[in-house]
């Protein structure tokens, strides 16, 4: 009943929200190569899908290989980090230098690098992704209750007690918000990846649907891919919320309110 | 009368923090084995600092923590919050010493389980921290630490949030289950709780809190309820208190 509360507001505000653009355009005459109205844009998703599915698909495998990549990386090399100052203080400059430079900045360089286009614009999405990861993990990390931190030095915990029973637990929480993060950040960077690549072609995703229907001006069929990422983007960051209520509530009755996320 | 044997020496020990600030001692005391000994002092005179020490968490700056007992020290720590994980049940967490001591989920599980039944959390041994109510939570930390069988029992005022009734509640079962056990050191705040626990209680001064009162309490062989409403409880408590303001002044 509150799940059913919590959609229905939001959900009113965007048919709201669509009713108004449809209305605008038709009253307003609005011409559709400069804003075409929803109805529109949904025929031209629905009458597209042929070419559209593929590339979603294809956007997708992306985005999902670089979150697992990150999922993985960010967590072994937070714990690196947490067993080793001196790694951290060698290596943390570099995850920080790839966080803070331009994904499409990067994007190019990494291109020429690597021959294959899909390995390149897996790297490019795991770099955007990898960081909230690191940092949301190392956070958790390092927020062991100072009792329990005593607690396992007064029973002389092993470093490997006290990472898979004190230390890894208590990052759990911090990892899921990290990966809420990382999912949104993995499709941004798999879009922005490959319009660096301005590739073309048929195993390409959905920022190459976006570019060829610019270039053709099919301003619907740009709205149509545009809202396929959008809504792609929500069901990722919904998957997430929901897998870490769930999990956050079976582990320890605490609710998402209660877990600072290190990067937001 | 026997002389009582001595456990531990607390030698002219002080603690300096890394900033220069003095937060304790010197301090020289001897605990006496099998007694329970309470810590009162205003707040911040080091009382949980010193508990740390004790147990080794901490390292005296100057000083030493001489252990006189004939076995190794086994000790046990409670802590002011119950410092349970709040990702484990019950079992888990009362097991966790045995689990970090090295023996397995099974075997650990079976060794609490009698101590679990004790302090009256069967049927919840499933349960999360987070499920139970704050004396329950106390209690799986008593659990925790007396499952382990310490010879050192060090409780870092441990009732201290907690209300009244489930206080009282928790002093008497500790004495019941702490009889002709551990050796224990129990800091608290409050003069009543020491003076029903206690057979011995060290007062000390504002920070840096030294040793300024050495006090024993007088207590009938079997501590029950209708004590604390006595005359004789009230002179004593009356004079701890006493012996308390005296220190707080003496900073």
């Amino acid at each position: 009943m509150r799940a059913a509360r919590d959609w229905i507001a939001p959900a009113l505000l965007v048919l709201a929200l669509l009713g108004a653009w449809e209305a605008w355009v038709r009253i307003a005459e609005v011409p559709q190569y400069l804003v075409p109205a929803p109805s529109l844009v949904a025929t031209t998703l629905w009458t597209n899908l042929d070419s559209l599915l593929p590339s979603w698909w294809f956007t997708i495998r992306i985005t999902v290989g670089a979150l697992a990549l990150a999922a993985v990386g960010g967590a072994l090399i937070a714990c690196a980090f947490a067993l080793s100052r001196t790694l951290e203080r060698a290596l943390l400059p570099v995850a920080i230098v790839l966080q803070v430079t331009p994904i499409v900045a990067i994007a190019p360089l990494v291109l020429i690098y690597l021959d294959d286009t899909t390995a390149a614009l897996l790297l490019c999405a795991w770099i955007v992704a990898f960081f909230p990861v690191l940092s949301n993990t190392l956070a958790g990390l390092r927020a062991v209750e100072p009792g329990l931190r005593e607690l396992f030095a007064l029973h002389r915990a092993r470093p490997w007690q006290r990472l898979r029973w004190l230390l890894l637990p208590t990052a759990v929480p911090y990892f899921m918000a990290g990966l809420r993060i990382a999912g949104g950040l993995a499709l941004i960077g798999a879009v922005v990846a490959e319009f660096a690549a301005g590739a073309a072609g048929r195993e390409t995703g959905l920022a190459s649907r976006i570019l060829e229907a610019s270039f053709r001006t099919e301003i619907p069929r740009m709205y149509a891919a545009l809202a396929l990422v959008s809504l792609t983007g929500i069901a990722i960051y919904g998957l997430f919320a929901a897998i870490d209520r769930w999990w956050i509530s079976k582990w320890s009755g605490r609710g998402l309110e209660g877990i600072a996320t290190a990067k937001a | 009368m026997p002389t009582p044997e001595i456990l531990l020496d607390l030698d002219h020990v002080t603690l300096r923090w890394p900033n220069g600030l003095s937060a304790l001692g010197p301090i020289d005391a001897a605990l006496e084995a099998g007694r329970l000994t309470a810590i009162v002092g205003p707040s911040g005179c080091g009382k949980s600092t010193l508990l740390r020490i004790v147990a080794g968490l901490l390292a005296p700056t100057s000083g030493r923590v001489a252990w006189r007992g004939r076995e190794p020290m086994r000790p046990a720590f409670v802590f002011q919050d119950p410092t349970l994980m709040p990702w484990a049940s019950v079992a888990d967490n009362v097991a966790l010493p045995l689990r970090l001591a090295g023996r397995s989920r099974r075997q650990s599980h079976a060794a609490v389980q009698p101590w679990i039944e004790r302090v009256g959390l069967s049927g919840f041994e499933r349960a999360r921290p987070h499920e139970l109510s704050g004396g329950m939570r106390m209690r799986a930390s008593l659990a925790r630490a007396l499952a382990t069988d310490p010879n050192l029992l060090l409780l870092d005022e441990p009732f201290a949030a907690l209300d009244e009734l489930t206080r009282f509640r928790l002093n008497d079962e500790l004495l019941a289950w702490a009889a002709g056990g551990p050796t224990i050191l129990f800091v608290t705040h409050s003069v009543f709780e020491a003076v029903y626990l206690a057979d011995r209680v060290l007062v000390l001064s504002a920070r840096p809190g030294r040793l300024v009162a050495d006090h024993a309490i007088e207590a009938p062989p079997t501590r029950a309820r209708d004590w604390r409403a006595s005359a004789d409880y009230a002179r004593q408590c009356g004079e701890l208190s006493r012996r308390l303001e005296a220190a707080a002044e003496a900073a």
